[in-house]
């Protein structure tokens, strides 16, 4: 019974994906931003991309350089040395982009809450589509957060032509 | 008329062969994931890419210079110029006597117009990767003249028409010979095929763009339709460089087989040569990709001008001797 339910589950997440293929072709490239991350989120994100989970299916491709990119993977607690970095590599990314926040870390501070060097909502300093919380968050959910991102870029773009 | 045809025929050709390069790459990236027991993105990925970077936006940086935007378009017509003598299982559309040394003009001309847009983007990153990239081209070339020049000097001594061209290699086979002349061809193969694994930047010799170490090499900057033009210029470089190795070392048309005759020739033609260099590149590209990780750029240029160059000397060698008849 359980397994049937994950199955459909699983159906539809790839109905939703293929629905989003077929618009502009997406094929959407991350870049990985790691703003004083422990490198326990940053492991989570290589295992989505093994061949287990393999986000390559979707067009997924992580690239090297945010002019590339389409979708921006933050992790860390944004510390003091890595928030002018963000904000720079925020505004090298050519539009239309989705930013998703991975981990505890950039959506509340987690351990280092109300630390004096680390300022913690990413949202205070960037805007942030997809919010995925977890120290770490499982490759599925990561996966779950880029597909939410897309979706958001989708109306988003529909909204522009309209 | 005659010019009519000939530009009729190249606009064809572009988009016949851009179609192909890009399904290759989608192709490669499929077989890549299946060997690592992935299930590997669709088909056309390639195509989606093209198309989704063509709709981004396109940044140009503050520090760029005027070349910058100007590169990518001379990429694209360098590599379009470049079909009109490419052998695509017939002589090239404008065949003439010595056209391969256009042909490797126009190939080195387009990692030449890569190296400048890089250095024009302002980019410390692309400045290496730019930097490696005419290490790695002024290595990988003396090699695989050394081995084209050989092989179009003894078909040059069999008779042909018109010497040093790139129709000879449908007019005499290479395979043709003593089983002497076979040995240095076989090892003027093995030189072709690592030649061609560096010209299109895969497993060891995908050292310009590291995207881990320098970004992305030298297309650290670019982005949007700027990118997807670089992109296309390139798949349309990896048919290219493949169909010179295929029209060396597999010249084989089944069209006199078949017995077709006029355009339905030139078709199964293509269609045939497009399989051949689908072949070369699964071994030369996919294989060596999917087994092989990157090298440092000191030993890349070791084994380039250690390696490959003694490897292309024996092979010239060999094939001098049978020819000269110095044994026999």
């Amino acid at each position: 019974m359980n397994s049937q339910s994950q199955l459909t589950e699983r159906e539809m997440l790839e109905k939703r994906i293929a629905k989003l293929c077929k618009y502009i072709g997406r094929s959407p490239w991350v870049f990985h931003v790691n703003s004083g991350s422990c490198n326990g989120c940053d492991i989570e994100i290589i295992a989505a991309l093994t061949p287990r989970y393999d986000a390559e299916r979707f067009g997924v491709k992580v690239v090297g350089t945010p002019r590339h990119a389409d979708i921006l993977l933050v992790t860390g607690p944004v510390t003091d040395q890595s928030l002018e970095r963000v904000k720079l590599i925020y505004e090298q990314t050519p539009d239309p982009k989705v930013v998703i926040a991975v981990g505890a870390c950039p959506t509340g501070g987690s351990v280092f809450y109300e630390s004096p060097f680390t300022n913690a909502p990413l949202d205070k300093h960037i805007p942030v589509d997809v919010f995925v919380p977890g120290c770490p968050p499982r490759p599925e959910a990561i996966l779950y957060g880029v597909v939410l991102g897309l979706e958001k870029l989708i109306k988003k773009i529909e909204g522009e032509k309209e | 008329m005659n010019i009519l045809y000939a530009t009729l025929g190249l606009i064809a050709l572009y988009l016949y062969v851009s179609f192909a390069s890009l399904l290759w790459e989608g192709l490669d990236r499929k077989l890549v994931a299946r060997m690592q027991r992935r299930v590997g993105p669709p088909l056309l990925q390639p195509f989606y890419d093209f198309l989704k970077l063509m709709s981004k936006e396109s940044i140009i940086p503050r520090h760029a210079n005027k070349f910058y935007e100007l590169a990518p378009v001379l990429a694209l017509a360098v590599s379009i110029a470049l079909l009109a003598y490419t052998p695509m299982g017939f002589a090239p559309l404008f065949a003439t006597k010595g056209d391969v040394i256009v042909f490797i003009y126009l190939l080195t001309l387009i990692g030449f117009i890569r190296v400048l847009g890089a250095i024009s983007s302002g980019s410390p990153y692309a400045r290496i990767g730019a930097q490696r990239e005419m290490i790695i081209l002024v290595s990988r070339e003396v090699p695989m003249m050394l081995a084209l020049f050989t092989i179009l000097w003894r078909l040059n001594h069999l008779g042909v028409e018109k010497p040093f061209s790139l129709a000879t290699f449908y007019q005499r086979n290479v395979w043709s010979g003593t089983p002497l002349a076979l040995i240095g061809t076989f090892i003027l193969l093995f030189v072709f095929l690592a030649w061609l694994a560096s010209e299109i930047e895969v497993g060891f010799f995908d050292i310009p763009e590291a995207e881990t170490e320098v970004a992305e090499g030298p297309m650290a900057e670019y982005s949007g339709r700027h990118l997807a033009l670089f992109e296309l210029s390139n798949a349309l470089k990896m048919f290219v460089s493949a169909s010179l190795v295929v029209a060396i070392f597999l010249p084989w048309d089944i069209s006199a087989y078949v017995g077709l005759s006029g355009i339905s020739a030139l078709v199964v033609d293509i269609l045939f040569h497009t399989f051949k260099v689908f072949v070369v590149l699964f071994i030369s590209m996919s294989i060596f990709r999917a087994i092989t990780g990157r090298l440092r750029i000191t030993h890349a240029v070791q084994v380039f001008w250690l390696r490959l160059l003694s490897a292309a000397i024996i092979g010239s060698l060999i094939l001098a001797i049978d020819q000269l008849g110095v044994i026999a």
